[in-house]
């Protein structure tokens, strides 16, 4: 840190590229520098978590994050590892589906996606709009021809209002919990229902839609109770925030049921 | 050219008003200290209706305090909340309990309806308008209602009660239909209007108890008459849940809804 002996006005942007340069290097540790109090715990999380990037899932959590400050504003850079202005689009778009693929796997099966909630802080909304689209259109399919558009519109806000209200929820009950966050891991977790509802769209037995439904249902509520116990809930409060979860997937599971 | 020398002057003015932006500039870093450092204090609670904090006070609740109330909302007795809320009535378990109730209704009378036609064997399908209707009918009554007679008991000048207390008596009458509506599975019909009857007047039984003291600690004796307004529509709801959810239920020829239809 001997850049800090200059007392110029460009101070601070010598700094940040020489927290780019620790984040890129995994080294050392970053010494506690003046401008990254916000995420103390980042640079400890991202050096364990470097092996899964290399192999093959875009390293989104092994990207570097530089926060500036200029006059205040706070800005945040990501340096992707090469130049993204002139590449391919198709580049672009497998960067995003990767992103979201790299949530998915991290919501539904934490052990294989790193096991640290470090992806999910830069949350997004494509994923849940993209399964929340697939879902209604599956099920709306799935339903008789003259119920099709009340099937799909009801879905739709039923996702949107039950995941709003679950997220409120938790947050009435003290839970430390971003908003956006909580309804991006609610958004992802619908996944297995919507693996519920493609396979009782091929298999009509009541027999085998039953215990699928049921199987992703309960998948579905473990997958977003692995989230939701990282939101520092007293324990004798954990039942009365997961419950909620427990009915607004269960709507879905029984709508596939039933269909 | 004294005009001049008048915008000589108004230069100076903008370079001042510079020169205080530049100083306002300066202070931006040490106001980015200042939040991080009053962070750890706890913050106080504004008595805001638009902040979330405010209505944490009403969803302060731990696991068995919200399954106890459940379960002593369903023995009609006066004071339930003075002696089970301790005075202070949540949230959490009136408006749980109701889309709880919403869920079950949409469950068993989809699953009696598909059950019937599956033994009739026609092409079976999903009753989807049943749960938009039952949320419809529900919200209303456990969350609209309670909301109205409370305007109305203020307006009439009885201040007796918050409009939280009020939300809170509805919410947990009726839970007693949750335990209802799964019995009601049983294709029998005469049952199933015992049960939905049995639970309105036990609910009903306790709204009485407990909104009357409310209403008679008015002047106005008038007031009390709304007591019927109240036992007018419990029992309108439970006929509306009997007949949207439970009515094309029972198997073959229908001896009992028929003729009381």
């Amino acid at each position: 840190m001997s850049y800090d002996r200059i007392g110029t006005p460009s101070q601070q942007i010598i700094q940040a590229d020489d927290e780019d340069l620790d984040a890129l290097s995994f080294s050392h540790p970053n010494p506690a520098s003046s401008s990254s109090q916000n995420y103390p715990s980042q640079p400890s999380q991202a050096g364990p978590s470097n092996p899964s990037g290399v192999s093959g899932k875009i390293g989104q959590n092994a990207q570097p994050k530089t926060e500036r400050g200029f006059g205040g504003v706070k800005m945040e850079t990501r340096y992707t590892g090469e130049s993204t202005l002139d590449e391919p689009v198709t580049k672009t778009i497998m960067r995003d589906l990767n992103s979201i693929y790299a949530k998915l796997l991290q919501v539904l099966y934490p052990p294989k996606g790193g096991g640290n909630n470090q992806l999910l802080r830069d949350w997004d909304l494509w994923g849940p709009l993209v399964i929340c689209l697939t879902l209604a259109i599956i099920l709306s399919i799935d339903a008789p021809q003259e119920q099709s558009m009340q099937v799909f519109s009801l879905v739709i806000s039923l996702v949107t209002i039950g995941s709003v209200v679950v997220t409120v929820n938790s947050k009435l009950l003290g839970g430390k919990v971003s908003f956006f966050q909580s309804l991006c891991v609610l958004g992802y977790a619908l996944a297995p229902i919507l693996l519920a509802s493609i396979v009782s769209l091929l298999v009509h037995t009541l027999f085998v839609r039953i215990p699928v439904s049921l199987a992703c249902w309960a998948w579905s509520v473990w997958a977003s109770m692995n989230f939701f116990t990282g939101t520092r809930l007293p324990e004798s409060r954990t039942f009365l925030a997961v419950y909620p979860m427990c009915l607004f997937f269960f709507v879905f599971a029984w709508m596939i049921m039933i269909q | 050219m004294s005009q001049g020398g008048y915008a000589v002057v108004d230069v100076d003015d903008e370079i001042n008003e510079q020169g205080n932006g530049l100083e306002f500039k300066t202070f931006l870093p040490t106001n980015g200290h200042t939040p991080r450092a009053t962070s750890p204090s706890p913050p106080e609670v504004p008595h805001s209706f638009f902040n979330l904090a405010y209505y944490q006070t009403y969803f302060d609740v731990d696991t068995n305090t919200v399954l106890k109330r459940v379960g002593m909302a369903m023995i009609p007795r006066s004071g339930f909340i003075v002696e089970n809320c301790d005075g202070q009535i949540d949230l959490y378990g009136p408006f749980w309990t109701l889309t709880t109730l919403i869920l079950v209704l949409y469950i068993t009378s989809t699953l009696i309806s598909s059950i019937t036609q599956y033994l009739v064997s026609s092409h079976a399908n999903s009753n989807l308008p049943l749960l938009s209707t039952a949320v419809s009918v529900i919200y209303f009554y456990g969350l609209g209602l309670p909301a109205l007679l409370w305007g109305a008991t203020k307006w009439l000048g009885v201040g007796e009660w918050g409009v939280a207390e009020a939300l809170g008596l509805y919410g947990y009458s009726m839970g007693i239909y949750i335990p209802i509506s799964l019995l009601c599975l049983i294709p029998i019909g005469i049952l199933r209007w015992v049960l939905v009857f049995g639970g309105a007047a036990s609910s009903g039984y306790f709204l009485v108890q407990n909104i009357y003291p409310v209403l008679a600690s008015a002047d106005n004796k008038m007031t009390r008459l709304l007591i019927i307004a109240v036992i007018a529509l419990h029992g309108g709801m439970a006929l509306a849940i009997k007949v949207l959810f439970f009515s094309n239920s029972s198997i073959g020829p229908d001896p009992i809804t028929d003729p009381m239809l």
